[in-house]
C-alpha cells in the first residue's frame, strides 16, 4: 500500500542523567495515502517521540537505536538538516495543541502567512497574500481581508487554531501531523474544529496522523487507530475493529475507562490499577503485564511480538484469540 | 435535610478599565457581569455540578462562595450564616469549612514546599499548633490511599494523579463540610481521572462531604453529580437533577453542549455540529436573552427580553422563551 509515513522498527532512547529512558521501542505503523490515522495513548506513551522522529524533531539527546521513519519512501532520520527543512511546512506540516502559543505574537496573520511561503519564489507579495486569505475563507475565518492584517491576540482561542490549521494546509502537504489540537478548546468549539478538518481531508485529500487522548475524537475522525502504551504499539488496526473488537487488554480497559462509554450512571468509575511502567527500568515481558488482569505465565518471560488479529489489525499480545 | 448552602440572586462584577480610561473613552459602565443573578441551594451531602465553557462565570461563582472574589449583589448564606458582607477576620472561621480544589493539581502546590509542609500549612494557617501535625498528615495522607513515603518529596516528583490525592488532602485537612472542586479531572488520563473520582466518592460516603464540582467534562459530571446548572455567560440556564437534565434538556444550549461531545463509537459520527460560533465576549453581552446570537431557534422576543426561569418539571429550571419540546433521542 502507498504509505506517505510508514515507521518499521524503530527504537528511541533518550540519554537523561538518571539513566536511558526507552521512549520507543519497535514501534511500526503506516499513514496511508489520504487517510486518518489516530495515535491513542496515555500520558508518556511516546505519542510526542513519534511525531518528533517522523518530523526530524527529536531532541538532541535522543539516539536512534534502530528503524527507520519513512517519510515518502525517504528516511527522514538520516536526512540533512536542509532537506529537512525543506519537506517540513511544506511536504509535512504540523498542528499544535495550544493555540495561544504556537503562533507568534509579535506578527500579523498576514506576515506569518506570507513568511511560510517563503521558498516560493516564483510567486509575487500580493499572489501569497491572496493564497492566504483565501485558505483563512475556507478554514471559516469571517472576513479574511480584513482579518489577516490583524494579530494572533486579536483572535479567539477557536479562531487561532483554525488560523493554525489554515497556515498548515497551505502549502499543500502530503501528511498533516495534529498533536490534540482541540484539548484546549472547549466543547463546543471542539465539534467545529473537528468539522473542519473533516471537511478539509474531504477537499484536500491530506494524510493525517492525529494524536489524542479523546477517545471520542478518534471515533468520530479516524479511518485507523494505533494504541500505544509505554513506548510501544500494543495494537492497531481499522477503526471499528479497535472499537468494537479490541483484542490487547490495554486497549479493552482504555475502553472501559471513558466515562462517555457507560451508559448507567455510576458513582464508581472503573479503572486501570497500578502505574505506566518507569521507561528507565522496564518489567521483563510484556510492558503491560504489571497492570494485567489477564496476565499468565509466557508474559513475564518474553515481550510478545505483534500477532495479526484480522486483515490490517495487530495486537501485541499472548492471548490473541482469547474472547 | 437543611440547606447547607443558599445563594440568591449573586452578582459578581469586574472592573475592565480605570475611572480616567472610562470617562476619556467615555465608557459609561466599565464593568463587566462575570455572575449574574444566580440562585441556587445546595443540601448537606450532595454532590452539585457547575458545567459551562470558559468565560461562563463558573469558577468566579465557585471563588465567590468561598469569598476569595468578592460579590457585589446577592447573598450568600452557608450554614445559616450570611457569608457575602463579612471582613477576612470574620471570613477564616467559614474558610475552614469550605475547602478549595484547585484546577491546576500540580500548580496549584506551592513548588518549594514538600508534601508533608503542605499537607500541615492550614494547620498553621488557623492557629492550630496544639495538633500534633505529623500524626495530622500521616492521617490525611491514609485518606487518599497515600504513605508517609511522600512526606519528604516536592510536587514536581509527584504524578498527577499523586498530585491531585495531595490537593483533595489538603482540602480535607481542617474537616470541611463544603468542598469547592474546581475541574477535579482537567490533565488527568482517563484511567486515573476513574481513580480520583472514586476516591471522591468513598470521601463523600464516609465523611458526609458536600461537593461543589465545577468543570466543562460532561461525560464526567453526569456520572458523579445530583444535580447539575449549566451556565452560560454569568446565568444559570438551566437547573434540574442530573439525569433529568442528560435525558430531556429544555435549553437549546443544554441540548447543543451535550451534542458537541463526541460519541466514542465510529458507527455513530455525528454529520452536523448544532452550534455555530463562540461565546460572545462579556463585554458586549447580547441584549434579551444571552444565548439568541448562537441559539438556531432564537425569535424577536429572544433579541428583546430577557427569559425569566421557570420550572418545567420538579426542581427543573429553564430560562428560555421557547423551551425545546421534543426529547432527544441520543441523550444519557
Amino acid at each position: 500500500m502507498d504509505s506517505v509515513l510508514s515507521l518499521r522498527n524503530l527504537t528511541v532512547d533518550f540519554d537523561t542523567p538518571r539513566g536511558m529512558v526507552h521512549a520507543l521501542r519497535d514501534v511500526s505503523m503506516d499513514v496511508p495515502r489520504g487517510k486518518v490515522v489516530g495515535i491513542v495513548g496515555e500520558s508518556g506513551c511516546g505519542k510526542s517521540t513519534l511525531i518528533g522522529a517522523a518530523m526530524g524533531l527529536l531532541a538532541n539527546n535522543a539516539v536512534v537505536r534502530g528503524g527507520r521513519a519513512l517519510f515518502e519512501g525517504t528516511d527522514v532520520l538520516t536526512m540533512s538538516a536542509t532537506d529537512l527543512r525543506a519537506i517540513r511546512g511544506r511536504r509535512i506540516a504540523m498542528v499544535f495543541q495550544d493555540p495561544m502559543t504556537s503562533l507568534n505574537p509579535v506578527l500579523s496573520i498576514a506576515q506569518l502567512m506570507t513568511d511560510i511561503q517563503y521558498r516560493d519564489r516564483a510567486t509575487s507579495a500580493e499572489q501569497k497574500r491572496a493564497r492566504a486569505i483565501d485558505m483563512l475563507r475556507q478554514v471559516g475565518i469571517p472576513d479574511p481581508e480584513q482579518r489577516i492584517d490583524h494579530y494572533p491576540f486579536q483572535f479567539s482561542g477557536g479562531m487561532r487554531q483554525r488560523i493554525a490549521i489554515a497556515m498548515a494546509l497551505l502549502m499543500n502537504p502530503s501528511l498533516l501531523i495534529a498533536d490534540e489540537p482541540t484539548t484546549a478548546l472547549d466543547v463546543t468549539l471542539e465539534a467545529q474544529i473537528i468539522a473542519l478538518l473533516r471537511e478539509l481531508h474531504g477537499k484536500f485529500h491530506t494524510s493525517i496522523l492525529f494524536v489524542s487522548h479523546n477517545l471520542g475524537l478518534i471515533a468520530e475522525l479516524c479511518d485507523e487507530v494505533v494504541v500505544m502504551y509505554a513506548g510501544e504499539v500494543v495494537e492497531q488496526g481499522p477503526v471499528r475493529a479497535l472499537f468494537h473488537d479490541a483484542r490487547h487488554p490495554y486497549t479493552r480497559a482504555l475502553l472501559e475507562c471513558d466515562p462517555a462509554r457507560i451508559a448507567q450512571s455510576t458513582r464508581q468509575l472503573p479503572t486501570i490499577p497500578g502505574e505506566v511502567p518507569n521507561l528507565i527500568h522496564l518489567p521483563a515481558g510484556c510492558v503491560f503485564r504489571p497492570r494485567c488482569s489477564k496476565a499468565f505465565d509466557p508474559c513475564g518471560r518474553n515481550a510478545p511480538n505483534p500477532r495479526p488479529v484480522a486483515e490490517g489489525h495487530a495486537t501485541r499480545c499472548y492471548l490473541l484469540g482469547d474472547g | 435535610m437543611a440547606e447547607l448552602l443558599t445563594v440568591q440572586d449573586l452578582v459578581v462584577r469586574f472592573r475592565t478599565m480605570g475611572l480616567f480610561k472610562a470617562l476619556v473613552r467615555g465608557v459609561r459602565d466599565p464593568f463587566i457581569d462575570a455572575v449574574l443573578g444566580v440562585s441556587f441551594a445546595m443540601k448537606s451531602g450532595e454532590t452539585f455540578g457547575l458545567v459551562g465553557e470558559s468565560g461562563s462565570g463558573k469558577t468566579t461563582l465557585g471563588r465567590a462562595i468561598n469569598g476569595l472574589v468578592t460579590a457585589q449583589a446577592g447573598s450568600i448564606r452557608f450554614d445559616g450564616q450570611e457569608v457575602l458582607d463579612l471582613g477576612e477576620k470574620a471570613l477564616k472561621p467559614i474558610r475552614r469549612d469550605v475547602a478549595m480544589m484547585f484546577q491546576d493539581p500540580v500548580a496549584s502546590l506551592s513548588p518549594r514546599l514538600t508534601v508533608r509542609s503542605l499537607l500541615t500549612e492550614p494547620f498553621r494557617i488557623h492557629g492550630l499548633h496544639d495538633r500534633d501535625l505529623n500524626g495530622e498528615a500521616r492521617r490525611l495522607l491514609g485518606l487518599v490511599g497515600l504513605n508517609e513515603s511522600f512526606f519528604g518529596r516536592y510536587p514536581h516528583e509527584l504524578s498527577g494523579g499523586q498530585a491531585r490525592r495531595v490537593g483533595v488532602a489538603r482540602a480535607l485537612s481542617l474537616s470541611p463540610k463544603l468542598i469547592i472542586a474546581d475541574e477535579p479531572t482537567a490533565g488527568l488520563d482517563v484511567s486515573v481521572q476513574g481513580e480520583v473520582l472514586n476516591l471522591m466518592a468513598r470521601l463523600q460516603r464516609e465523611l458526609g462531604l458536600t461537593y461543589l464540582v465545577i468543570t466543562h467534562n460532561l461525560p464526567v459530571i453526569r456520572h458523579i453529580s445530583d444535580r447539575i446548572a449549566i451556565m452560560y455567560l454569568g446565568r444559570f440556564v438551566e437547573t434540574g437533577p442530573t439525569g433529568t437534565v442528560f435525558r430531556r434538556p429544555y435549553h437549546p444550549y443544554t441540548k447543543a453542549l451535550i451534542a458537541a461531545v463526541p460519541e466514542p463509537d465510529p458507527d455513530r459520527r455525528r454529520e452536523i455540529i448544532k452550534l455555530t460560533g463562540e461565546v460572545p465576549s462579556l463585554a458586549k453581552r447580547p441584549k434579551g436573552c444571552e444565548f439568541h446570537t448562537r441559539c438556531p431557534f432564537a425569535q424577536v422576543k429572544c433579541r428583546t427580553e430577557t427569559p425569566q426561569p421557570q420550572q418545567m418539571a420538579d426542581g427543573h429550571w429553564v430560562r428560555c422563551h421557547f423551551p425545546l419540546a421534543a426529547p432527544t433521542a441520543d441523550a444519557a
